[in-house]
């Protein structure tokens, strides 16, 4: 496959639900597997152009993790041909990413991140919504990926949360978005939301082993399988540029995913990819301006809207 | 009765070559001098279409997973949406919103829709055909439900295509008892004179009569004498395609075409595979539809010059050819049969791949044949055609036997 970068094999199937006893299991394989794909790759012919990211593990145990970082940290000039990080163990991937409360991924994540040189590119793969995106940025993550948005599309909705400062266009929740408000996601502890930040653990729901139903949908979306759509002449999104909102209506799509057609998630991914890389987009043109904060905030006060 | 007509010759022939409706203009514009094959253009509202023409099947108002985009490039002209499927989800209010299927859609050139009788008999239980319409009991709560002429032609007065199919008496081709065809050779002229009455929309969308008799001649031919006087803008050949054999198949086809006036667009229901549209093309159709195309594509199959290959098969995983070499579709112009080999039947998007790859064949069929007839070597076209198809020159009787009747003989 000859890839620009890849990671090392690791064991990272650890999640919120994991004994310490695993989680160190975790760590001792993947040490060993580390020696060994370095190893590997070191005389590997069709590796020489590409680099390798180092695995950072320690499951939901900010010790571990640190444990493992500092150890890390101290073999990093040994190594050739190492390109970056890459933050796992978190989840097992899906939904069980989704629900994770954002204060939590970005704890992990600083104890991950905070033995290491920062010189270094950081991924963190995972269905991320927007605003843990928004905490990791914080925390100097660089690359993430489109998980969110393809759970998004599975469960047939579209993304609708403002994504850029500057835009006029940006969508205010519609009134008819009150017909799924009931199906909102639960909390543990459900503290009254004073502020922004624990308004990012409102929206977590923590729901065991199987998170989400499927006609549960995160505030940052509008479902299409919605009866409300039924005969709406607009775009998803008024002003979205994107093929599936400049040529479809909420009527058509939702028409699709009634009569459960492949056309359905087609144009929703269209959308919702679109959607995605329009954010990662304003979130660089934030940072470059100062105004990461502002994206924030600004996000934050959208879902305020739809759940008072 | 084969005439010689060629572009080169003369005004003599154009008063036969042609003819006009309010929703649809017909033009010969050359014809085969051996057998009953033509060339022509059909235009309708949305789009002026290319015959002989093969409609791809877009059942609930969408190519399955295709953008209209990539139908388009594949080089559809004019699609098939069901009634019975669109009347029942959206529904014809909605659509009535939207003003056409076509704008609901996003499809900007031609749409044709059947009747939704077909669909009934063939999907619903307790499906009961009376004088008033198909009686049947709705899907969805058990509760009665009656499909009559002036309903099925209100919905698709909503869904707007440029060509409405008359609701038809549709009778099993392979029932045994002559009663039931006579009863639904007669039933279906009452039946055309209601759908006629009911069209809101004459000047827009065009009403085909559906020819019945099913396999007996006598029948046949009332029903195209009855059909005939009233003088529609074209005429489609129904109750076929339902199973029966193909050596009775032709010559319900051939009868109804010597019969057909020469200057209107003839449509054979239900006929897809390659070798019996070239056939009915000699044999004088010049429209048709199936789902075989877009169907087999989810199945992992994709159509070639002889028959089609199935994609999951062991010996295209190191095969880096593309599906056809000569196909200048998207999927051909970027994928390998090694890497549809690994999705198929496991990625949706090898679905859609293979379906373009299908419609643009069929696509492709269809402009070869008009191009041989244009330039006068239908014959030569259709003999290496077979040739290609039937490997070892092992025609079926049924083809050699049609092909003859239209004095085409096959390569031996």
């Amino acid at each position: 496959m000859q890839p620009d970068w890849f990671e090392a094999l690791n064991d990272a199937d650890t999640d919120k639900n994991s004994t310490k006893k695993r989680v160190s299991k975790s760590l001792l394989l993947s040490k060993s597997l580390l020696e060994q794909c370095v190893e590997a790759h070191k005389n590997s012919e069709n590796l020489q152009d590409s680099s390798f990211f180092i695995p950072l593990l320690g499951g939901h145990c900010e010790s571990e993790r640190t444990r493992w970082s500092k150890a890390v940290a101290g073999t990093l000039n040994s190594y050739e041909r190492f390109g970056g990080f890459s933050l796992l163990g978190m989840h097992t991937n899906g939904s069980t990413a989704e629900t994770l409360a954002p204060k939590l991924i970005s704890s992990l994540t600083k104890s991950s991140l905070d033995p290491l040189p920062s010189e270094y590119p950081r991924q963190s793969f995972g269905a991320w919504n927007p605003l843990a995106i928004l905490s990791l940025t914080k925390l100097g993550v660089d690359i993430f990926d489109s998980a969110f948005p393809f759970l998004v599309t599975e469960r047939k909705a579209a993304l609708k949360f403002p994504v850029s400062l500057d835009s006029e266009s940006d969508e205010t929740p519609v009134n008819d978005s009150l017909t799924h408000q009931s199906k909102k996601l639960k909390t543990e502890n459900a503290p009254e939301i004073s502020n922004g930040q624990e308004l990012s653990e409102e929206i977590v729901s923590n729901e065991g082993e199987n998170p989400r139903e499927d006609n549960i949908i995160s505030p940052f979306e509008m479902s299409l399988k919605d009866e409300s759509n039924f005969s709406v002449t607009e775009p998803i999104l008024v002003g979205c540029q994107c093929y599936t909102c400049k040529n479809f209506t909420r009527s058509y799509i939702h028409h699709l995913v009634n009569v459960n057609e492949l056309l359905a998630p087609v144009l929703l991914m269209i959308h919702n990819l679109h959607h995605w890389t329009k954010f990662f987009e304003s979130i660089r043109s934030a940072i470059k301006t100062g105004r990461l904060t502002d994206l924030e905030i600004k996000i934050q006060s959208y879902i305020l809207d739809i759940y008072p | 009765m084969a005439t010689t007509t060629s572009l080169a010759s003369g005004a003599s022939s154009v008063i036969t070559s042609s003819s006009s409706s309010p929703a649809l203009t017909f033009k010969i514009l050359a014809e085969c001098s051996i057998s009953k094959a033509r060339t022509s253009i059909m235009k309708l509202p949305h789009y002026t279409v290319e015959l002989p023409m093969f409609m791809p099947v877009g059942t609930q108002g969408t190519m399955k997973g295709l953008l209209p985009e990539q139908v388009k490039e594949a080089n559809a002209q004019i699609i098939l949406g069901n009634t019975y499927h669109l009347g029942t989800r959206p529904g014809k209010d909605l659509l009535n919103k939207f003003q056409s299927l076509h704008n609901f859609m996003q499809w900007d050139r031609a749409i044709l829709t059947d009747s939704g009788g077909f669909q009934m008999v063939s999907l619903l239980e307790l499906a009961e055909i009376t004088e008033e319409g198909v009686k049947f009991r709705s899907p969805y709560d058990g509760s009665e439900c009656m499909l009559t002429p002036e309903e099925s032609i209100e919905i698709q007065n909503a869904i707007g295509g440029d060509i409405m199919m008359q609701l038809d008496d549709v009778v099993d081709v392979r029932e045994k008892e002559y009663e039931r065809f006579k009863i639904a050779t007669y039933r279906t002229t009452r039946w055309l004179d209601r759908c006629m009455k009911a069209n809101k929309n004459p000047d827009m969308q065009n009403l085909f009569p559906i020819i019945q008799g099913g396999l007996f001649p006598d029948l046949r031919k009332i029903s195209l004498e009855e059909l005939t006087a009233r003088n529609a803008p074209g005429y489609a050949i129904g109750g076929l395609s339902g199973g029966e054999e193909k050596d009775k198949f032709w010559p319900v086809v051939h009868l109804c075409t010597n019969h057909l006036p020469k200057n209107k667009p003839r449509y054979c229901m239900g006929v897809g595979f390659a070798v019996d549209l070239v056939v009915c093309c000699a044999l004088g159709v010049d429209m048709f539809d199936c789902v075989f195309p877009t169907r087999t594509a989810r199945f992992g199959c994709a159509l070639v010059d002889n028959g089609q290959i199935n994609l999951k098969a062991r010996e295209f995983a190191n095969d880096f050819q593309p599906i056809d070499d000569k196909c200048d579709c998207t999927t051909c112009q970027n994928y390998t049969r090694s890497y549809l080999n690994t999705i198929v039947t496991k990625e949706t998007v090898a679905c859609h791949l293979l379906s373009i790859h299908n419609i643009a064949y069929q696509m492709r069929l269809m402009r070869n044949i008009r191009e041989s007839i244009k330039e006068g070597r239908f014959v030569e076209f259709v003999q290496d055609f077979m040739e290609t198809y039937y490997r070892d020159q092992a025609y079926p009787q049924w083809v050699i036997d049609a092909l003859a009747a239209v004095n085409i003989t096959l390569n031996s």
